[in-house]
């Protein structure tokens, strides 16, 4: 009988390490109208954001839990701490950050990689940045890099009441109301018109307290002819309790401006991962998202792209890797509202472990975006017979001057590719991890180079133990 | 009693996002058939031509409990629909001569009732069976048909639905099926007309090497309205299925198109292959497709290609410097794409029907 391959599951030592809980203020457990008003007070809200936050509590309790996406029956918002405020201000100075915290980041290699290769960083800590610095050149160029709560009681507050949860309003979904209702944390980013910022930004989240959420909101607004390469990791420590992150990222794609985002997710497995990303893209831009999805044990991730000037263009390049106990529900939406738009979601998902992976994704077009392009391409790979991997594709085409292609793919680790490398003297393990490697080289190839060792060294761990 | 209800029909096996409204199809206010006796009912037997080796008969109890264990494309509303109607069994009765006689052509026609017909092809019989749907003149009757299958080991059969009703009429048109060991059905399903059309297959390939390939063409135009939902459930080892459908919309036509391949833990070595073709011909259409793949099961192979959209520039400019008008090379294209479905029907004077009807179509 064929023997059965057996997929170890991945070693965590370098994210799943915790502190001891030294936060300087948390609210009490649950979600109600007098929490709200606490975080609020607590970040000395202006007016406006306070209702606003009141208001989105009033829609959250109207709406209803999804009834297409994996379970989330066990996360109960009375046992989630929605505010946890660590016992530090934010610095611009890694000396000034405390000892753990600081000890936290440099594990994760943060500030290693800020001296090497990043234009600014903003390192987060529960629901609080700890840590904001930009480079002084970048800074020179006009480039505002900050926290979004400074940014929105300084010159910028016009700015941020502008825009701020325009892209994704509170009656989106259930969490997109949580998140208008508790949000705390994140970043201001705006690139002056022209500017291109040669080297990328980057944000880190880390959820330290256990039975807390994170709800960081990613607020950036990238100028007429700007060009911006932005970074999003994030990671936790595992316990026996819910996590939970509700995150809000709202990209704003100006004329003929680029802007690529990039993430590598690894929350810890506890995590439920309910976050909503969207951008809006004008005449002539382009829109770049890169998505490595490692972490989590729920997750509800789907990128949308708004291409609402003419010859605007999108591409999404993803993969989704579950593994023992995580049900990862990810993939794209995008609609096409401008004439000559184009977009291209190129996915990828592996399933191990028993663990459950389905690609989600919607194209629309609209009947005024005439002569528009859509392709999509997502392939899976089953590494064995206790997992699961879906593939649910929407597609509505509203005009007849449009090109849309589809292509899914389903299957196994090609034997004939396993025995064509075990000859040539690689180790069984060796030989499937390396296809596992190739098969995610779609999205390896779309990040710096750091990031793409650090995501392929993820795949060779979950890889790890592979043979049998 | 209700005189109408509302419907739920034509759900996915798996549900996305509400609001692209892709996850059934709701149907306010269907008027209730009204049900008759088998007595009655054997008056649309008049359309009804059985080859020398099949036949026809009121399902007796066993049968009906097979029937009713039968999951389809519409589900549970469309059984709960005809719940009052006899289902006639449809079966071959010569089994020493499998091959010989046993083709059944249905011409039915939109009266209001409900047709509900059993497929029953027993073990390494061979059935051909091709219903060929109109409307009656002047009147604007609902349709209904419900075929459902059940088809033994090495059993065979080659299926055929062409619709083709008038703008008035809603047609409801549901197929389901269970095949057993090396089973095939072969099913070419033709949607050419219809006012509101909500039809689809489901087919439970539950044993091994079981087979179901389906051929699908369909026509919008004005303000027509296609609902369809096809599902291929993988139970059985090294099971095969096929799913390929091609259509034109133009007008304002409204055409959702749910295709689902599900392989279902236990099911190596099997394969499924969807693939959609649509050519777009109206400025105000609407196309919408959802081709699923589910996948509980390491060693298979699933696939699907989907290519929607105008008329490929490369054979427009061809046709065009051979001296088409636009207008026409795409017409010429549309017919081709649905006559080459329509060459795939099995029983040749149902085949040259629907070219005819294709013909005086354009």
């Amino acid at each position: 009988m064929k023997e059965k391959t057996y997929v170890e599951d991945i070693d965590r030592s370098m994210y799943d390490f915790r502190n001891e809980e030294k936060d300087a203020y948390k609210v009490k457990e649950g979600l109600t109208p007098a929490i709200v008003e606490q975080i609020s007070k607590e970040k000395n809200d202006p007016a406006w954001m306070q209702l606003f936050r009141l208001q989105s509590l009033q829609i959250y309790n109207s709406m209803e839990i999804p009834n297409w996406g994996p379970p989330i029956d066990e996360l109960n918002m009375d046992q989630i701490v929605t505010y946890v405020r660590p016992n530090t201000k934010m610095s611009a100075k890694w000396s000034e950050v405390p000892d753990d915290i600081k000890d936290t980041f440099e594990r994760l290699g943060i500030p290693q990689a800020e001296r090497k290769s990043l234009a600014g960083v903003g390192a987060q800590y529960d629901s609080e940045l700890v840590y904001h610095n930009v480079k002084a050149e970048v800074a020179a160029q006009g480039v505002v890099y900050t926290d979004l709560e400074s940014a929105m009681h300084g010159e910028y507050a016009d700015m941020i009441r502008t825009h701020f949860m325009k892209l994704v309003k509170p009656n989106d979904h259930k969490f997109a109301a949580l998140h208008g209702a508790v949000w705390s944390g994140g970043s201001f980013v705006y690139v002056p018109p022209g500017v291109s910022v040669e080297i990328p930004l980057q944000s880190y989240f880390r959820l330290n307290a256990p039975g807390a959420g994170q709800f960081e909101h990613t607020l950036i607004i990238v100028d007429e002819g700007a060009d911006l390469h932005f970074i999003e990791g994030c990671s936790a420590p595992k316990y026996n309790v819910a996590n939970l992150h509700a995150g809000c990222v709202e990209l704003f794609v100006g004329k003929n401006a680029r802007l690529r985002y990039s993430t590598i997710e690894n929350w810890s497995k506890n995590m439920y991962n309910l976050n909503t990303k969207r951008a809006i893209v004008e005449e002539g831009g382009v829109m770049e998202w890169v998505s490595g999805s490692f972490g989590s044990h729920t997750s509800y991730l789907y990128p949308m792209t708004i291409l609402k000037g003419k010859d605007s263009r999108m591409e999404f390049t993803g993969i989704t890797f579950a593994g023992k106990g995580q049900n990862l529900d990810t993939g794209a939406k995008v609609v096409h509202t401008g004439e000559n738009t184009s977009s291209y979601i190129n996915t990828r998902s592996i399933s191990k472990d028993g663990g459950i992976s389905t690609f989600r994704s919607s194209v629309t077009i609209g009947k005024n975006a005439k002569h528009s392009k859509a392709a999509v391409s997502c392939q899976s790979l089953m590494l064995d017979d206790i997992s699961r991997s879906d593939t649910i594709p929407a597609m509505d085409i509203r005009t007849k001057d449009a090109d849309v292609g589809h292509e899914a793919k389903i299957g196994k680790i090609s034997d004939d590719a396993v025995f064509y490398l075990m000859s040539r003297g690689i180790s069984e393990e060796d030989a499937r991890a390396m296809i596992v490697s190739g098969f995610a080289d779609n999205v390896s190839k779309e990040l710096p180079l750091e990031y793409a060792v650090e995501m392929n060294n993820l795949i060779r761990l979950e890889m790890k133990g592979s043979i049998g | 009693m209700e005189k109408s209800m509302n419907m739920t029909i034509n759900r996915l096996p798996a549900i996305t996002w509400n609001r692209l409204k892709m996850n059934e199809a709701f149907v306010p206010d269907v008027k209730i058939p009204v049900a008759g006796t088998y007595e009655e009912q054997l008056g649309k037997h008049a359309g009804i031509n059985l080859g020398s080796g099949l036949e026809l008969h009121q399902a007796d109890e066993n049968e009906k409990q097979l029937f009713d264990s039968i999951e389809t494309a519409l589900g549970k509303d469309m059984d709960k629909l005809g719940e009052n109607f006899p289902v006639e069994v449809i079966q071959c009765t010569d089994e020493k001569n499998p091959e010989a006689g046993n083709q059944a052509i249905l011409n039915l026609t939109a009266d209001g009732r409900y047709g509900r017909y059993f497929l029953y092809v027993k073990a390494n019989t061979r059935m051909n069976v091709a219903v060929y749907c109109t409307s009656k003149e002047k009147e604007a009757e609902p349709f209904f048909l419900q075929l459902k299958i059940y088809a033994e080991e090495n059993a065979k059969l080659d299926l055929t639905v062409v619709q083709t009703m008038d703008k008035k009429t809603k047609v409801f048109s549901d197929i389901g099926g269970i095949l057993g060991k090396n089973a095939s059905v072969d099913l070419v399903k033709m949607e050419l007309g219809g006012k509101e059309v909500y039809s689809g297959a489901y087919m439970d390939l539950k044993e091994d090497s079981s087979s179901f390939k389906t051929h699908i063409g369909y026509l919008g135009e004005e303000k027509q309205r296609l609902d369809m939902n096809y599902v291929a459930r993988h139970h059985g080892r090294k099971t095969e299925s096929l799913m390929e459908s091609s259509g034109v919309l133009s007008g304002e036509a409204f055409k959702l198109f749910r295709g689902t391949i599900d392989f279902v833990k236990g099911c190596p070595g099997s394969v499924g292959n969807e693939k959609e073709d649509v050519l777009l011909l109206g400025d105000d259409v609407v196309n919408q497709t959802i081709p699923l793949i589910l996948c509980a099961e390491e060693d298979v192979e699933g696939n699907h290609g989907a290519s929607i959209g105008e008329l490929d520039e490369k054979t427009l400019f061809y046709l065009m410097s051979r001296g088409f008008t636009k207008e026409a090379a795409e017409k010429m294209i549309a017919r081709a794409r649905l006559d080459a479905v329509a060459g795939q029907i099995k029983e040749p004077s149902i085949r040259e029907k629907t070219l005819k009807y294709l013909e005086e179509r354009q």
